[in-house]
């Protein structure tokens, strides 16, 4: 049996493109425990970059992502529904956010803000755009590079790991995002990567 | 009117052909004219200044002269001795050449060598490297920014140390180095015989495969440049579990 969910994760995350086999919408459980299995693999070679002590993986989060990212993509190109069924297409998230979470979540959701780039290529007015922008506000970890208005967005979850407030400051610092950067959740810890060597590194203004 | 004669008072010494050597003392002072007249050496347009400094005053068996006119008067003396012979002048390097030391063709001097080691350097370089303890470097890269770690590069030397390259570098503790050729040598020193140290490189190091860690008590390792990785947090992690 071919797993085309699988496959399609698997494309995205090894050479950053979509590839669709056809439109797919429903997606069995073996499928979602592949796609599971190949998503942790991906998480525990990435943590071995992630300082202090990184979090488990979350099956359940991760795979929530990988669904939302693939269902996206597919409407992304085959458009057969209607406006108002797309609440029921891509699901809100209903567990609770932790740290393991947001890491879990951002394999596929770091690739939201290029499709949601896609999107508005097609059509500003598409109300997809706006249930997507609404999931990466929830996780602006995965939204670094992604424009979004900083009042919005809850960081006390990230303040208070030391491991996703590292992993956020060194996002934030490859994307140079000044607006980010000067976020008083965040601004001392930039300061303290950027050290002496502001000048060097980063030639950002602090407010 | 008469001309003043004391306006173009010059000065002259004479000496006997075999002190000749004597003369090396003033030889430098290139105002002066010397010309040689059978066992005798003439030089003249000495300065008042010239004729009363020790230097010449400490040539043995020297005759010194006034020069008024064409007329030769003893140094401070009353009376002219005669007139200032009329002789081929010419400049002291000229006149007094240097006899070189002859190459020895038979020494070889095998027994001679030059000890490479370092001095304090009063020129100023970046720091290109720092040797830092691990148990150091742990603490600080399990919680580095990804950005401090981008620019570095590292190798492990042994159990307790390693060494790191880039700039900047890290905020931790350790010894600096900064780096000429292929040489890593301590921050503030700089080799007393800079000129050889390609020689040398040539010599410990061929093929140019090692960068050479100089050490202020003059003793050295080799690092493999091929030893040499990127430093990321996954790589020190792998890196200390085998």
């Amino acid at each position: 049996m071919n797993n085309y969910f699988l496959k399609m994760i698997q494309q995205l995350w090894e050479k950053e493109e979509i590839m669709l086999y056809g439109n797919i919408m429903s997606i069995t459980d073996e499928e979602i425990g592949a796609v599971g299995a190949f998503l942790k693999k991906a998480y525990n070679r990435e943590a071995l970059d992630y300082p202090h002590q990184a979090p488990e993986f979350d099956y359940q989060a991760a795979q929530w992502a990988a669904k939302t990212i693939y269902l996206a993509a597919q409407l992304l190109l085959y458009r057969e529904n209607k406006e108002t069924d797309l609440p029921k297409i891509i699901l809100a998230y209903e567990r609770k956010i932790t740290p393991a979470a947001i890491l879990s979540v951002d394999l596929c959701l770091r690739f939201l803000p290029a499709l949601i780039k896609e999107l508005k290529l097609i059509d500003q007015e598409d109300s997809l755009i706006e249930i997507l922008e609404e999931i990466l506000k929830d996780w602006h970890y995965s939204g670094v590079n992604h424009p979004m208005n900083e009042e919005d967005l809850n960081f006390e979850i990230i303040e208070n790991d030391p491991c996703l407030l590292q992993l956020y400051c060194d996002r934030v610092i490859k994307n140079k995002n000044q607006k980010l950067a000067n976020h008083k959740a965040l601004i001392n810890q930039i300061k303290a990567n950027l050290g002496n060597h502001k000048n060097q590194l980063w030639n950002i203004s602090f407010n | 009117m008469a001309k003043d004669v004391t306006n173009d008072l010059n000065y002259c010494l004479s000496l006997a052909r075999t002190q000749e050597a004597d003369l090396a003392t003033i030889r430098h002072w290139n105002n002066l004219k010397i010309a040689f007249d059978g066992d005798l050496i003439w030089i003249k347009d000495l300065t008042l200044i010239q004729i009363n400094s020790v230097t010449v005053k400490s040539i043995p068996f020297i005759k010194r002269y006034e020069v008024r006119g064409p007329k030769l008067f003893p140094f401070q003396g009353r009376l002219p001795e005669g007139n200032l012979p009329a002789l081929l002048w010419s400049p002291m390097e000229r006149g007094l050449s240097i006899e070189l030391p002859k190459f020895n063709f038979n020494y070889f001097g095998t027994e001679e060598k030059i000890k490479i080691e370092l001095i304090p350097s009063e020129k100023v370089k970046n720091a290109s490297a720092m040797i830092v303890s691990m148990k150091e470097l742990e603490e600080y890269i399990l919680a580095a920014p990804e950005i401090r770690l981008q620019n570095i590069q590292w190798a492990i030397i042994d159990q307790t140390q390693a060494i790191l390259f880039g700039q900047p570098l890290l905020p931790i503790p350790g010894k600096v180095f900064w780096q000429i050729e292929d040489f890593l040598i301590p921050a503030g020193y700089t080799f007393r015989h800079e000129g050889l140290i390609k020689k040398v490189n040539k010599k410990i190091n061929p093929v140019s495969n090692n960068l050479i860690t100089w050490e202020e008590d003059n003793q050295y390792f080799k690092i493999n440049k091929i030893a040499i990785q990127a430093l990321s947090i996954s790589s020190f992690r792998m890196s200390i579990l085998h």
